[in-house]
Formats: structure tokens, sequence, C-alpha cells
């Protein structure tokens, strides 16, 4: 090991230079967002000196209605992770605790079904929404996430709900709880890690999505973010430093929220990823 | 408690389980089960879209799936994707897992949070960047090429059939690798330092630790990577539609993209039912495969 600590300078230089090439891609689409187009083409890689602007921001702002998006995306993701978490979690709780050929079997599907695409269900889906007055609807988005992530939320779910001492459950049951009960009393408390997880990991998927919300939500006076921004590219191709700016603030919530839950997201993911 | 009383217990334990499973497994009844067989029922049937009346044709959508213009080149773009995709992802991210794991480096939290970035952004964003990085003339991939005098070699990078699939892949390559680098990081983390130590007293070089330690200890970090890699890239859909919508023509089309187009440009709901059945049959299989594989390595 001291042979390694003698040549880790040369090597922190050789990742220094990896990692700036590997940022730059963002580094361009942040510095650009407060250029004008002219300086976005002379200068690309140059930051403001005298030229810093905060007009772009303010035009995709207003211009493609920011706070409404804002509010339907956000809608979505709030009512779909909520939906996700609390559902998942009690059904996971007899896939972890009670022993019947019925819960194993269930669980094999639910890791079958992690790996199939939305799309093979594209279009029947589109039938069935609009047959259940759903399409155009914040709750019909909501709850095809739900049902989609579903799986892989209970496999999280059940993964970490296995890693508690069966003791705890045979003690709750020799004092007279129900299942409802320590699954709301002595479960929910323990396995709050996970959930910080799923909130971050979920929160995360529903926001970025463009698909679901592209094909069920074509109501032009109800754009998700995500939609909103695409159809943006040929308004301002012309414009790329307000698309800039716009990705910007599309992305500014949930890197907000990233920044704060970071630890959970690398966390759940990885511990989810290794027990799996 | 005597037996019978225990059998009783156990069954309303079941029950109340089930009672447990019955909201969420309601919702993925009606928006994921039972579309899926819709599916399935669907690909052997002529429908309009419209219609509640449908027709049975047997296979006849499968037998016109194989004589499509652009299906051809649409396996080959996915597996393409996925099979390169997975090669450099996994490759590039357990390097620099390796290069990033020693007690010497300053900031390995801070390169951690780096790589990790783009995974977190949204596709259509990723895309979007994307684009600008690729494009003619003012493009940040053109203008380096003007600073270091090789314009010449300088083309329309996501308009050109020979190009476009690897451009795409850089670029997914890119976006993709975060997390993958992060769990061989926490898979290295694991591998008690002890081991490499007695090797050193027993003289191994670096090379030689690496095969015969880090390899074989990270195998279970290597199969979720791998099955991870795999199973997002055949997933995917919004990055390559933001980035190219399949272009030019259908020389970055993949299967998602496919299923998407024949649903709701052309309306060809019968050749779309049938890749989706075809495509899910893939998936299954290979999944189960790379399970198997991968999972009796690890025990060796």
């Amino acid at each position: 090991m001291k042979a390694a600590n003698n040549r880790k300078l040369p090597q922190e230089l050789v990742l220094i230079v990896v990692t700036g090439i590997f940022i730059l891609p963002l580094y361009y689409a942040v510095i650009n967002a407060f250029k004008s187009q002219a300086n976005v083409s002379l200068h690309p890689f140059t930051i403001w000196y005298d030229t810093f602007t905060l007009k772009y921001i303010s035009d995709f702002f207003i211009q493609r209605q920011y706070l409404r998006t804002l509010f339907y995306s956000g809608s979505i993701t709030v009512l779909a992770v909520a939906l996700i978490i609390s559902l998942c979690s009690l059904g996971a709780f007899p896939l972890a605790n009670v022993r019947s050929r019925i819960f194993r079997a269930y669980y094999v599907a639910i890791v079958g079904a992690i790996v199939l695409p939305f799309e093979i269900a594209l279009i029947p889906l589109v039938v069935v929404l609009k047959n259940l007055h759903l399409s155009y609807t914040v709750w019909g988005i909501a709850l095809v996430h739900t049902a989609w992530n579903a799986p892989f939320a209970i496999f999280l779910y059940t993964g970490y709900m296995r890693t508690i001492p069966r003791e705890l459950e045979e003690a709750a049951i020799i004092d007279g709880c129900g299942m409802l009960r320590t699954y709301y009393h002595i479960y929910l408390p323990l396995i709050k890690p996970i959930t910080a997880a799923c909130v971050i990991i979920f929160a995360t998927w529903v926001w970025n999505d463009f698909l679901v919300a592209y094909v069920a939500l074509r109501n032009p006076q109800q754009l998700t973010m995500q939609v909103n921004l695409y159809s943006s590219l040929g308004k301002y191709l012309q414009q790329y430093n307000v698309l800039f700016a716009g990705m910007i603030l599309v992305c500014f919530p949930i890197l907000v929220l990233f920044l704060f839950m970071q630890k959970h997201f690398i966390k759940g993911l990885t511990a989810g990823a290794i027990k799996g | 408690m005597n037996s019978a009383k225990l059998i009783g217990f156990e069954k309303k334990r079941v029950l109340t389980g089930i009672l447990f499973l019955l909201p969420i497994t309601l919702i993925m009844l009606v928006l994921f089960i039972i579309p899926v067989f819709q599916t399935f029922w669907l690909s052997f049937r002529d429908w309009n879209g419209i219609s509640a009346e449908s027709k049975f044709i047997g296979f006849n959508n499968y037998f016109a799936l194989l004589k499509s213009d652009s299906i051809r080149q649409t396996v080959f773009n996915t597996l393409e994707l996925f099979t390169l995709g997975t090669i450099l992802i996994n490759g590039i991210a357990l390097a620099a897992a390796v290069a990033l794991d020693r007690k010497g480096l300053i900031h390995t939290s801070v390169y951690k949070v780096v790589y990790f970035l783009p995974t977190v952004l949204s596709p259509v964003v990723v895309a979007l960047i994307w684009r600008a990085m690729y494009f003619t003339d003012w493009g940040v991939i053109d203008t380096i090429l003007k600073y270091v005098g090789l314009s010449s070699i300088s083309r329309v990078w996501l308009g050109e059939p020979g190009v476009v699939m690897i451009c795409l892949i850089i670029a997914y390559v890119w976006y993709q690798i975060g997390i993958t680098l992060v769990i061989y990081l926490a898979g290295l983390q694991n591998i008690p330092v002890e081991l490499y130590e007695s090797a050193m007293i027993d003289g191994a070089g670096r090379l030689q630790q690496f095969v015969t330690i880090t390899l074989p200890l990270l195998a279970p970090a290597i199969t979720i990577n791998v099955l991870f890699v795999v199973v997002n890239a055949l997933k995917t859909f919004d990055f390559p539609f933001a980035l190219t919508e399949g272009g030019p023509e259908y020389f970055s089309r993949v299967v998602t993209l496919q299923i998407y187009f024949y649903a709701f440009r052309g309306i060809k709901y019968g050749l779309g039912t049938a890749l989706s059945v075809v495509y899910t049959l893939f998936i299954l299989l290979l999944s189960l495969v790379l399970v198997r594989t991968l999972g009796r390595r690890e025990e060796i």
C-alpha cells in the first residue's frame, strides 16, 4: 500500500483530466444557458466575462409556462410516489413474513416482471385508459407509473424486510398485535431507510419519464415538464441557449432532491442490487 | 397451542397477507397484467384499433413482421446497443472503480457524485445536450475538431446511417455509467485489504492480484451490473427517441421505438403487438440465461 501512496499524485492528475472531459457536456449546457446565441457559437467554452444574463431563463419560464408544467409534473410525481410507497410496502409485508406457496410464487412473478418494458403494453393500454376515463388525467398517468414501478418497489421492500429479525414479529404476535398493527407500528419505522431510497428513486424515474406522459397526456394544456421541454425543441432550434436554460429549469427540482438525499439514492440502489 | 389451532392461525395469516397484497395487485392487474395479455391475444388477430371486432388470423402478423423492411435494421440496432453498451459500460466502469478505490485519493466521494450526476438527469435533457454536442459546425465535437485541426473528419454525426448508432451508444454510455460505477465501488470496498496484503507478501503483482482476488470476489457485482445494463438497454425508449427519433429513416430505431411507431405512426397494431410478444419472450429468455450462467460462475 505504501508503494501505491507514492504514486497517488500523477494518478490524481489523470483522474482530474478524465473527470474534466466527462463533465464537459454538463459544463457546456450550464455555461451557455446564460449567454446569447451569438456567443454560444463564437465562444462555446468560455465563462461569461460581461455577457452573463438571466434573460433566457426568464424567456423559457414565461414562454413555456414553466409554473403550469411544474404543477402537473409535481402532482403526478407526488401522487405516484405516495401510491408506490404505501401500497408496495404493505404488499411486501406478507411476501417477507408469511410462509406460503402463494407468496413464493407471487414473489417469483414480481421479480420476472421487473425486466418487462412498458412498450409491450402500449397498444392495449391506450384503450384501457380511455375506457376507464383516465387518459388526459393526472390520476391516469400516476396509476400507470404505480403499476409499472410496483415490481421493483416490492422487490426492494421485500429484500429489506427479510433482513429484519423474525423475533420482532413473533414478539408482536405474542403481545396480541395483529398483522396490520405489526406492519404499521413496528415495521414502518424500521424500514425508513429503504422508504427514503424508494422516494428518491421513484420520484426521479416518474419525474424524468417522457413516454407515459407523451402517449397519455397529449392535451396541450396539460404538459409534463419533459414533454414540454421536448416539444420546445422545434421552436428553439435556432436559440439553443433558451433550451439550455429550459434544461436547467427542468432539472432543478430533482437535483435539489438528489443533493439532499444523494446517500439514500446510491445506498438504496446498491443495497437492492447486491442483495438481489 | 395444538396443531389444529396452529394451522388455523397460519391460514388466517395467509388470508390477511392476500388482503395486504390486494390493492397494489389490482392496480397492476388493470394497467400491467391485463394489457400484456391483451397484447398476446391481439397479436393473433386482425384489429383496426377502434372497433370492438377483431378476426383471428393465426400467425399472419408474425409473418408480416418478418417481411417488414425496417425490422432487420431495428433488431440489429437493438443488439448493437445492448451488447456494445454492456461491454463498454462495464469495462469502463470497472476500470474507473479500480482507479477510484484507493486510500490515497483526496476526493473519492466528489468523483462519485460527478460520475453519478448524469444518471439523475432526465433522458430528454441528456438527449438534448448530446444533440448540441453533435451539431454540425457549432456543436462541441466539431468545435474541438476545429481547434485541433481535424475538421476533415467532421460530418453530420446524427444524420449518417453508419455513424448514428455509434454516436448514440457513446452518449448512452456517458449517461448510464454512473450507477454501474457506484455498484463496482461498493463491491470493491467489501473486499478485505488483508487479502491484497498477503498476496503482496507472496509476491503477486498488480495484474495477478486483480485476476485472482478482485475479479472473483467482485462476481456478485458483475452479475448485477451486467443484468442491470442489459435490461436497461433493452427497455430504453425516451433517450433514443429524444436524441434521433430513430432517424435518419430507421437507422437508429431500436425495437422499443419500432413498437411505438407501429402503434402511433402508421397504425399497424398487428405488427406492433407481434413485435411486442417476440420482444417480451426474448427479454425473459435472455435474463434467465444471464442469471443462470453468471450465477453459476459466482459459485465457483
